[in-house]
């Protein structure tokens, strides 16, 4: 039977929860960077790294991070650390603004004071603008040093969060599976790809994680029940009752945006149609009567339809409904298999994926216009889109490189594509929020 | 009738010339009646020429009903094969599910899952719903056309599984099944 192990990682989890709240986060002086400059032009900010003897190389990760969250976050522009030589220490007269913004920092730079001691980090990031001459913000975090790229991923959602009024990404992880011999197992990784854990040692097929919206616990699909079942862990791995309708089949697990409810498809009924489970009362309801293949719900943001997959017409295509299962249309009409659709998280738009030319490709449709718009291109099958809470990435599996599975994100635009698993072929991912 | 009676009247006329002399000329006396004497044993036959030889042990038929392995191996029951994207059985697939079914009948008392597999060229989730319909679209051909008692449960793989891992078409050719395995 399946034993599903706590990861050191999750404990760690827990550490960084009673370690990071924020030892003083304390406002140094007004913000006035809390502005979205227009045009969509990124902010150009530089994040030098201080010298500290004996520690350089954790030093070093935690800048480092920072830079690749807010380059990757799309709002920033790091400029090349190379340049910043050119800029002197600051001295009894503060901060040399005039130099940073000679080498192209125009917007903002970060200075970091990281202490290492006891194997515990000590640091502070202050955050100056370059245009007013002054310091905007301040933050200071504590954690264990193996919780260096935690740290570093809370500064970035905190400087995220002040010039955008929403918290980045930095913090959120992603769920998905890796093969194992002719087995999957479930892992999650941060959402750079960096600490890879495995949540699962089931030593059987496991697809299809789907993270409840606060984040503590995956439903997901497993065989160790000999035939495909829908399940429910928390992220230590340990296996929590979901009472699900059962079936010979039951896969596709979505979460409503409260938590109060799980879309899945279930053959209880003798075909595979989708059911509603409500969390509160345990109680499912059944959604599609249809004699055809209904499956791959996705419950919008607003809660009042859910998109999902049917091939009532004889090929799969994207059809939305009521949560109560009324009021069915369909909503795709392009090519001849039309499967996996993914609600952007202000319902704004759906991504899915169509087959193209023989290979899987991501759409997005704009949900008022139903407007479709390709995302990738290739050779290489493009599977599983899921979108970042923030909703400017999205995380799909591919097999673009050398016919392996992996993992990558991009921008919701398709641009800058990055992959983020290598080695065990990788599937099914999903974002957390 | 008249037959028997003579017969009977003879004996006991006989039974009177016999028994009234003995009677008459020896009084009564109280003997104890004669012990009866064990018959001497018979003489042991005279020695035979016998061969020195084991004896043969009796053979017995020990019926052993093969392993679930052994009935998987032997090809009782054959896989069909669906096309691409479908689920409906073609005529080839409903003639060897007749097949499959004529030894079940013949063959009764057995459980089987039917898998339902499905080629990599669909989605993961869409594949696991195919590979449903196409063993439950199996297996509701085999109870119509009557399996005897054979316990049948039907269980999807989607693509995990996949006969031949190769990608083209010869291999998902080959992919595109519902397999019969005893358990």
């Amino acid at each position: 039977m399946q034993r599903h192990q706590p990861t050191r990682s999750t404990i760690a989890l827990l550490a960084l929860a009673l370690f990071m709240a924020p030892a003083a986060a304390q406002d140094e002086d007004p913000d006035i960077g809390g502005v979205i400059r227009g045009g969509g032009e990124a902010i150009k900010v530089g994040l030098p790294v201080p010298t500290v003897a004996g520690h350089q190389a954790t030093v070093d990760e935690i800048v480092q991070t920072v830079r690749d969250d807010l380059s990757f976050s799309g709002w920033f522009q790091v400029v090349d650390p190379s340049l910043y030589r050119l800029v002197q220490s600051p001295d009894s007269k503060g901060e040399p603004f005039e130099a940073w913004e000679s080498i192209g920092v125009e917007d903002a730079f970060v200075r970091f004071d990281i202490k290492v001691a006891d194997n515990r980090i000590d640091l502070t990031a202050r955050l100056y603008d370059v245009k007013s001459k002054s310091l905007i913000r301040a933050w200071r975090y504590g954690g264990s040093v193996d919780l260096r790229r935690r740290v570093a991923h809370t500064v970035s959602d905190q400087i995220v969060l002040n010039y955008t009024g929403r918290k980045g990404v930095a913090m959120t992880r992603i769920a998905f599976v890796s093969k194992h011999g002719e087995n999957k197992e479930v892992y999650l990784m941060d959402y750079d790809g960096a600490r890879v854990r495995r949540l699962t040692t089931s030593g059987t097929i496991n697809l299809s994680p789907a993270w409840s919206p606060d984040g503590s616990e995956l439903a997901w699909v497993s065989w160790h029940k000999r035939q495909p079942g829908v399940f429910l862990m928390n992220t230590e791995g340990e296996l929590l009752n979901l009472p699900t309708v059962g079936g010979e089949l039951s896969s596709a697990p979505d979460w409503s945006p409260d938590g109060t409810k799980l879309a899945y498809t279930s053959d209880v009924d003798g075909n595979s149609e989708i059911y509603l489970l409500d969390r509160t009362t345990g109680k499912n309801s059944r959604l599609t009567r249809h004699g055809g293949i209904d499956t791959a719900p996705a419950i919008s943001p607003n809660g009042r339809e859910i998109a999902f997959t049917s091939d009532r017409t004889g090929r799969p295509h994207i059809y939305l409904m009521g949560v109560d299962g009324l009021d069915v249309r369909r909503i795709s009409w392009d090519g001849t298999y039309n499967e996996s659709p993914a609600w952007s998280p202000d319902g704004s738009k759906l991504a899915y994926v169509s087959r193209l030319e023989g290979v899987f490709q991501i759409m997005v449709m704009d949900m008022e216009t139903k407007k479709t718009t390709r995302l990738t291109y290739g050779l290489g099958n493009n599977e599983n889109p899921r979108w970042s809470p923030d909703g400017r990435h999205l995380v799909f599996a591919s097999n673009r490189g050398n016919g392996r599975y992996a993992i990558y994100t991009m921008r919701a635009d398709g641009s800058q594509t990055r992959q983020l698993t290598t080695g065990r072929d990788a599937y099914t991912p999903d974002w957390s929020r | 009738m008249s037959q028997r009676k003579s017969i009977l009247v003879l004996l006991l006329a006989v039974a009177m010339i016999v028994g009234f002399p003995a009677c008459k000329s020896k009084p009564i006396e109280e003997t104890p009646p004669p012990v009866e004497r064990e018959a001497p044993p018979p003489p042991p036959p005279p020695p035979t020429e016998v061969e020195d030889k084991d004896p043969e042990p009796i053979k017995i038929e020990e019926y052993t009903p093969p392993t679930i392995q052994e009935l998987n191996a032997a090809g009782h029951l054959r896989t069909v094969y669906f096309d691409f994207d479908k689920y409906d059985l073609t005529e080839t697939t409903r003639a060897t599910i007749r097949q499959n079914a004529d030894w079940l009948r013949a063959n009764p008392g057995h459980s089987i899952v039917i898998e339902g597999h499905c080629d990599e060229r669909g989605t993961i989730e869409y594949n696991l719903a195919l590979g449903e319909k196409r063993a439950n679209a199996t297996r509701e051909f085999l109870n119509s056309l009557g399996a005897g008692d054979t316990n049948i449960r039907i269980v999807t793989f989607g693509e995990e599984r996949p006969a031949d891992p190769a990608s083209n078409e010869a291999a998902w050719a080959k992919n595109r099944r519902a397999e019969f395995k005893f358990e």
